[in-house]
């Protein structure tokens, strides 16, 4: 069984199909995965089983009404907000049964903690590769977002390979300074922000979900029992939807320093309450200053973020 | 208005003299923190008085008039002046936010603590109307992207609504995004904040098959054991925070203390929903509903004087059952109210409108559920949190709701979301569909905006809309027979038919729809409808006659139009036709510019065909072009419905239609008798929507029939030496006769209506013989309406008609902007004068009714001298 993190699809044709099944003022992604499970396109038409994770309410709300878009099978699980040892024990609750529930329902013949302690390893292994290529700079923001992107599909073993061959082969990227990018999930497709940037000829360090939070954890790893890994996982969350969330601008304000970044974006999707509320409060701790940005994938909104984004590269110039 | 007893709903000026008739000792029982302070304080205020203290929302209002009703408003609106006091006496104060009935319980075990819902917060903007804490909250980033309880970050700053909180327990997990963004920019200003998770509840067994499911002992609900474990530890993590801040352990018995008080909270919510809502006439408002059943679940921080508040509505309701009392009229609309408005004054409105609430969801029913009294508090509290509809989903809910209003006998939904709450957009479109599907209600969905000051036009303009189509479908269903036999409930009398005819249509095409026929919406005499027929559709005028609808049209098109297309937009507008709704297309004939302008902008809405009306009536090119538009229609017709339009399909339906136009005809020759035995406005009542519809066919012989009895035991619709009026011009319809009734008002009797609601589009038969396709194409050309040039058509149907009828005097009646019979009325009135040497008076109007005392004063002036 192979598992994947579909972060894709993200398109207008997409959130305009998602339309369908809920209002316009719904996060664009939510819309874009709607509107991709119920055509079946790409990799949403390639799931056999969807692990629907609960994080915020709009994705709550989409699982739980997934059974209308498609008829494809979901296992649910919530992933608790508070940080505490009770929500932790009940993630790990969660993903204890989900994996017994796997079995059960045929996805799998039986749970080997050997097999994903090795999984996890590669994966790591990988996750280290793709970091320090993203911290160093090595890759123009377009190809570092396809590297992310690859990371939530490929298999872990072959990645960092093919990480170290594409970066031996490619051109030495040198970007004039380095902005962090942060915020919601940048999905395959939402490469604007990317492409504006590696326009500018700037560096891109991606801090979110979709970036480098993603390669955490990043300690190696010593159990490969669904427990174990879904604690290492839970704590290692920075996200804006943490209550508290204290430890988002602690992460935040951290990698900026490592990563020496000169600026940071923080771009939030349209009707994403929990980061777009934070701009302030982000504004005011980070080192650096920040340029909000709210979108959404219409393709309308791509000159206006181009504007923005060169009036704040020049700020900092 | 009927003999049925009637209670009040008053305004808060109203309330203002009639507190002072409340006795002395009733007012002593109204008091607040009696056990912290001696005597307790008094609260029981006008709502006017409370309105000067900045809630002034509360002066566009109507309240219940009993006393039970004004102490709930003023314990309700007393809350500030509680926490204030409490804090100052040395009481904690905890601010809960978003657990909607869970926390107090646990946190009422502390007498030494006072709990207050933070979220309540989100009326505030709307009761203040005016936006100083949705400011506040923009400042710190909270801004209109989010639902109104981001004032609750408001009040935190400004804390003019509550003292600062000792503590603040802020559910997140199952919640909205929204109501977590705001608490985490609260727990930003410093205040201390304890966070406890709502496990989400899992509806379908398949999503986690290795989980064990159990189901709620009084909701019925399946959860997992799982999550309410869970949440048990999340509770009990409250008491240990409550520990913490108290220095004090609660006991078992201060534990059980706070279940039983709230059970019996509960218990009476429950019980006060039961008798309000299963009464024919709902012995108590809408508002004062809301305001009980949350008191259920916040206490408005003093769970002891809630008792007696809630008691004491309790028995002015149940005294009213034994009465017969209500607020309302014989059977009002029954409408059923999900998710509570943030502007009460919208509660207000739809009673207005002679609907009442008959049952609510405002997403706290799991609160009138009792705590199960033999488990744990927490292990109790927490099962009673997976009746929580919120936390599991939106079709869940749905289902839900769709039993409650079936049960409460609901007509209607509102639903009234909230732009910004991260849940409505996700449930609005499945509530609609399984209230529509399910319960087979409609539904009227709408976000609330904010509109300090004053009802929202648009909203109320919908609302206004959605209870005339609840009044519509309250008509009995004619059964069966649309193209033959028919049933029609015999006696019924036919002017009382006609009246109700809209009623009839509405039910009527939709019993269409879901057998599969066709539905083809026209706005003009010059669509034939035999082509629709030939189709074997059924053709419906759209061709709006309120002047309601015309208000929200106006935000979109000019003032400065005609009336007729105002309305006819309006009702699209504002989803308020019926049958557009129901339509398969519509027919755009282009007549005049207003009308050919406004069908672009519904062109997107329905499949539409434009018909191209030549207007140079004597030209033989002309007539030709008119017969390839008429084919084109015919054309298109037979795409969209995957049939022919053969010749004898086409004559079949000519036979039909000219049936109907004599019978028509026979009616408005009623008019010609001297003296008369009808009137105008029984005549042009007559009027409907639907061709082709059978019982409608029945109607107009009864009707005639009717007339002739009438008049043969001696009725006359006038008195003697009445002057006969002809009335020509634009077309009349059921709201818009003010012309025609002031005539008759002032004593003349209108004897015939030459424009297109009357005889001008059924005078002339379509000939069955020869070209079916030329014969519809000529006799629809043949309509002298004011748009074809030249118009000398219309003199001669006038003459005819005067030959008939024989007036006195005629009207002519011009829509505002209705530019084309504006001008021709020149050429009709020296007609009128010269060759008929008859009164002849213009009137030119729109569908207001403004201007009826001045139009009385000049047609009593023209009739008198006639």
């Amino acid at each position: 069984m192979r598992s994947i993190r579909v972060l894709h699809g993200a398109s207008s044709n997409n959130e305009g199909a998602g339309e369908r099944f809920m209002r316009p003022d719904s996060c664009p992604l939510v819309k874009s995965f709607a509107g991709a499970a119920s055509a079946g396109t790409g990799l949403h038409g390639m799931v056999d089983a969807w692990v629907a994770m609960y994080t915020c309410d709009q994705t709550r709300r989409l699982f739980q009404a997934l059974g209308r878009i498609t008829a494809v099978d979901a296992f649910h699980i919530q992933l608790p907000s508070t940080r505490t040892k009770e929500a932790e024990d009940y993630f790990a609750s969660q993903v204890e049964r989900l994996c017994d529930d796997l079995v059960s329902r045929g996805f799998s013949d039986g749970y080997s903690t050997d097999r994903a302690l090795a999984f996890e390893k590669e994966r790591r292994r990988a996750a280290s590769s793709l970091r320090s290529i993203a911290m160093k700079g090595l890759l123009k923001p377009s190809d570092l977002h396809k590297a992310f992107e690859l990371f939530q599909i490929a298999r872990p073993g072959w990645l960092a390979g093919f990480l170290e061959t594409a970066v031996a082969a490619s051109k030495p990227w040198q970007g004039s300074m380095r902005i962090a990018v942060a915020g919601g999930p940048m999905a395959a497709g939402d490469d604007a922000v990317p492409g504006l940037l590696e326009a500018a000829g700037v560096t891109m360090v991606p801090l979110g979900c979709s970036g480098l939070q993603a390669t955490l954890p990043d300690a190696e790893p010593v159990d490969g029992s669904p427990g174990w890994l879904a604690r290492e996982y839970f704590q290692a969350s920075r996200c804006a939807r943490c209550r508290p969330n204290d430890q988002v601008f602690e992460y935040l304000e951290r990698t900026l320093e490592e990563a020496d970044c000169r600026g940071l974006i923080l771009k939030t999707l349209k009707f994403c309450d929990l980061w777009y509320t934070e701009r302030e409060r982000i504004r005011e701790r980070m080192p650096v200053p920040v340029l909000v940005l709210d979108t959404s994938y219409a393709p309308g909104g791509r000159e206006r973020v181009g504007t923005r984004i060169e009036a704040f590269l020049e700020s900092l110039a | 208005m009927s003999a049925a007893k009637r209670s009040g709903r008053i305004t808060s000026s109203d309330w203002e003299i009639r507190i002072r008739d409340i006795p002395d000792e009733y007012r002593e029982r109204c008091r607040f923190l009696r056990k912290l302070i001696p005597g307790g304080v008094e609260y029981l205020f006008s709502p006017y008085e409370y309105s000067c203290r900045g809630d002034t929302l509360l002066r566009r209002l109507r309240f219940d008039d009993s006393s039970a009703a004004l102490r709930l408003w003023a314990f309700l609106f007393s809350e500030k002046d509680r926490l204030f006091l409490a804090k100052e006496h040395g009481l904690k104060i905890v601010a809960t936010m978003k657990d909607l009935g869970q926390v107090p319980v646990i946190t009422y075990a502390w007498p030494e603590a006072l709990t207050f819902y933070a979220d309540e917060l989100w009326w505030a903007p709307c009761f203040s109307e005016e936006p100083h804490l949705l400011d506040e909250a923009a400042r710190l980033g909270a801004g209109e992207d989010l639902c109104y309880v981001r004032a609750a970050l408001g009040a935190m700053v400004t804390l003019d609504y509550f003292p600062k909180p000792d503590l603040c327990i802020a559910g997140v997990g199952a919640c909205c995004d929204d109501f977590s963004a705001v608490m985490q920019l609260i727990e930003g200003l410093g205040i201390k904040v304890h966070w406890w998770e709502m496990a989400s509840r899992l509806d379908d067994r398949s999503w986690a098959p290795g989980e064990e499911f159990r189901t709620t002992p009084f909701g019925g609900m399946p959860y997992q054991a799982s999550a309410a474990r869970f949440v048990e530890g999340q509770l009990r993590g409250i008491a240990r925070a409550m520990e913490e801040m108290t220095g004090r352990t609660a006991s078992e018995s201060d534990l059980e203390r706070s279940r039983t008080m709230f059970n019996g909270l509960r218990s009476r919510i429950a019980e006060l929903r039961n008798l309000v809502y299963s009464a024919k006439r709902p012995p108590m408002p809408g508002l004062e509903m809301l305001l009980a059943e949350f008191i259920g679940i916040h206490t408005c921080s003093e769970p002891d004087e809630s008792v007696e508040v809630l008691d004491d509505l309790l028995a002015t309701v149940r005294s009213r059952l034994d009465s017969g009392t209500s607020p309302f009229d014989d059977d009002p609309l029954r409408v059923y109210w999900v998710m509570p408005p943030t502007d009460a004054s919208l509660v207000t409105q739809l009673e207005d409108l002679g609907a009442c609430v008959t049952g609510s969801e405002y997403m706290i029913t799991h609160s009138y559920l009792p705590l199960a009294p033999d488990k744990n508090i927490f292990a109790a509290v927490a099962e009673n949190c997976m009746d929580d509809l919120m936390l599991g989903s939106a079709h869940m809910r749905a289902s839900r709701i769709a039993a409650e209003a079936r049960r409460f006998g609901a007509e209607g939904v509102i639903v009234s979301s909230i732009f910004g709450a991260s849940h409505c957009p996700h449930e609005e479109k499945i509530l609609v569909e399984v209230l529509e599907k399910e319960a087979g209600l409609p539904v009227l969905a709408f976000d609330v905006p904010y509109s300090p000051g004053r009802l929202s036009e648009q909203v109320a303009g919908r609302m206004e809309g959605f209870t005339e189509v609840l009044r519509s479908r309250r008509a009995p269903m004619i059964a069966t027979g649309f193209a033959g036999g028919v049933t029609n409930p015999s006696g019924e009398d036919p002017f009382e038919y006609f009246r109700n005819s809209m009623a009839v249509e509405s039910d009527a095409a939709r019993a269409l729809k879901r057998q599969g026929r066709g539905l083809v919406g026209i706005y003009c005499e010059y669509t034939p409808r035999e082509i629709i027929m030939a189709a074997g559709a059924y053709p419906v005028c759209l061709c709006g006659t309120s002047r309601r609808t015309i208000a929200p049209a106006e935000t979109v098109l000019p003032s400065n139009l005609c009336p007729l297309i105002k309305s006819s937009f309006g009702y699209i507008l504002t989803n308020r036709c019926p049958f557009f709704q129901v339509c398969d297309a519509i027919v755009a004939e282009t007549t005049c510019d207003g009308k050919k302008k406004m069908y672009e902008l519904i062109a997107d809405r329905k499949p539409q065909h434009i018909l191209e009306l030549t207007q140079k009536h004597d030209e033989d090119d002309a007539f030709r072009h008119w017969m390839s538009e008429v084919r084109k229609l015919a054309s298109f017709l037979e795409n969209l419905y995957g049939v022919e339009i053969a010749d004898n399909r086409l004559r079949g339906a000519i036979r039909a239609m000219n049936r109907e136009r004599s019978l028509l005809n026979t009616v408005f020759e009623l008019g010609a008798s001297d003296p008369p035995i009808v009137t105008g406005v029984e005549t042009a009542l007559v009027r409907y929507r639907l061709a082709g519809f059978e019982p409608h066919l029945e109607m107009l012989e009864r009707f005639v029939e009717k007339v002739r009895e009438r008049a043969a035991g001696g009725f006359r619709a006038a008195p003697e030496g009445a002057p006969r009026v002809m009335v020509t011009g634009c077309p009349t319809g059921r709201d818009t006769l003010k012309v025609i009734e002031i005539i008759e008002q002032c004593g003349g009797i209108v004897v015939v209506q030459e424009a297109c609601s009357g005889v001008k589009p059924t005078e002339a038969l379509t000939p069955e013989d020869g070209d079916p396709f030329e014969a519809v194409a000529r006799k629809h050309f043949d309509i002298p309406c004011s748009c074809m040039t030249p118009n000398t058509g219309r003199l001669d149907l006038i003459d005819r008609l005067a030959a008939k009828y024989r007036p006195d005097a005629v009207v002519d009646l011009v829509w505002h902007a209705c530019h084309t019979y504006n001008i021709e009325s020149w050429l009709v009135e020296r007609h009128i004068r010269d060759s008929l040497g008859l009164s002849y008076m213009k009137v030119e109007t729109d569908y207001s009714d403004s201007d009826r005392e001045r139009l009385a004063v000049r047609i009593q002036t023209m009739l008198e001298m006639t």
